[in-house]
């Protein structure tokens, strides 16, 4: 096989498997900021109504 | 934007244009080998890629001694944020080393002291993920995994010296003598290991930053139920 195709698929490849796993990171992360905000919100709400049922 | 994130923004930045300076470094830059060719250049990134994942896994070694003696939950998260970069750029290890031995040896893989070495480190740090994953009880399983992150580093030193150890048929440019590069191929290989480092950097930030998000999730689910 030509080393320059070797070459170029090592580079891809590289690459590839990075913004892979650059592109899960960053969605994990959204994904877990949007639950934060939805329990916080949920917490928030439980304590409002705690306050005013006593 | 907290201290974290703008760190991670920062090195990201910082990386993302040292790898713009590697790549135009490792193609352009740095002369062709006389006997590999073109191919040659492969070593400008698989070699850091192997250095980094060394790095990422004594980064781990360390925060499991940490979460050991502390039973700090922030040491475990540091250890399984940096094994899980380090798999990731151990499995780049092996995949760019079999091309380069597809054109160098004309096989894709051979049960060579390194290649086996590392192939062992690949497998014990899969099976750290995977203890992480089985493992309901949250303290069990960082403890587990801190004593599963202390014994497998002891591989790294030997994937490192399996090729000054025994017999092999890796190629060797780091020697006790010197370094065998070209002084261009040397400042291209630095240039491409500073890249690297600081990606390692920018991962291992956001990698923490999501397991303290999950954390405080864990957190809110339970105060909400």
């Amino acid at each position: 096989m030509d080393s320059w195709v070797l070459l170029v698929a090592a580079y891809a490849l590289i690459w590839a498997f990075v913004f892979g796993y650059v592109i899960w990171l960053g969605r994990r992360q959204a994904e877990l900021r949007r639950e934060v905000e939805l329990l916080r919100k949920a917490v928030e709400g439980e304590g409002g109504r705690h306050r005013r049922d006593q | 934007m907290i201290a974290r994130e703008r760190a991670g923004l920062v090195l990201g930045g910082l990386s993302g244009l040292a790898m713009l300076a590697a790549i135009y470094m490792a193609l352009v830059y740095a002369p062709t080998e006389r006997t590999m060719g073109a191919l040659q250049r492969i070593f400008y990134f698989h070699v850091p890629v192997a250095m980094v994942a060394f790095v990422a896994f004594g980064v781990a070694f360390v925060a499991s001694i940490g979460y050991l003696v502390s039973a700090e939950r922030r040491w475990d998260g540091l250890a399984s944020s940096a094994v899980e970069i380090g798999e990731v750029f151990a499995s780049l290890v092996l995949l760019s080393g079999m091309l380069w031995a597809r054109a160098a040896w004309n096989t894709w893989w051979t049960w060579d002291p390194r290649l086996t070495t590392t192939l062992v480190l690949w497998l014990v740090y899969a099976g750290y993920l995977m203890l992480r994953n089985s493992v309901e009880d949250e303290g069990r399983r960082a403890r587990y995994a801190a004593v599963l992150g202390i014994v497998g580093f002891v591989d790294v030193p030997v994937v490192f010296m399996a090729i000054r150890w025994w017999r092999t048929i890796h190629p060797v440019v780091f020697e006790a003598s010197g370094v065998n590069l070209e002084p261009a191929m040397l400042t291209a290989f630095m240039v491409a290991m500073v890249a690297f480092l600081l990606l390692f950097a920018t991962l291992l930030v956001t990698r923490v930053g999501v397991e303290s998000l999950a954390d405080e999730v864990e957190y809110l689910r339970r105060r909400v139920q």
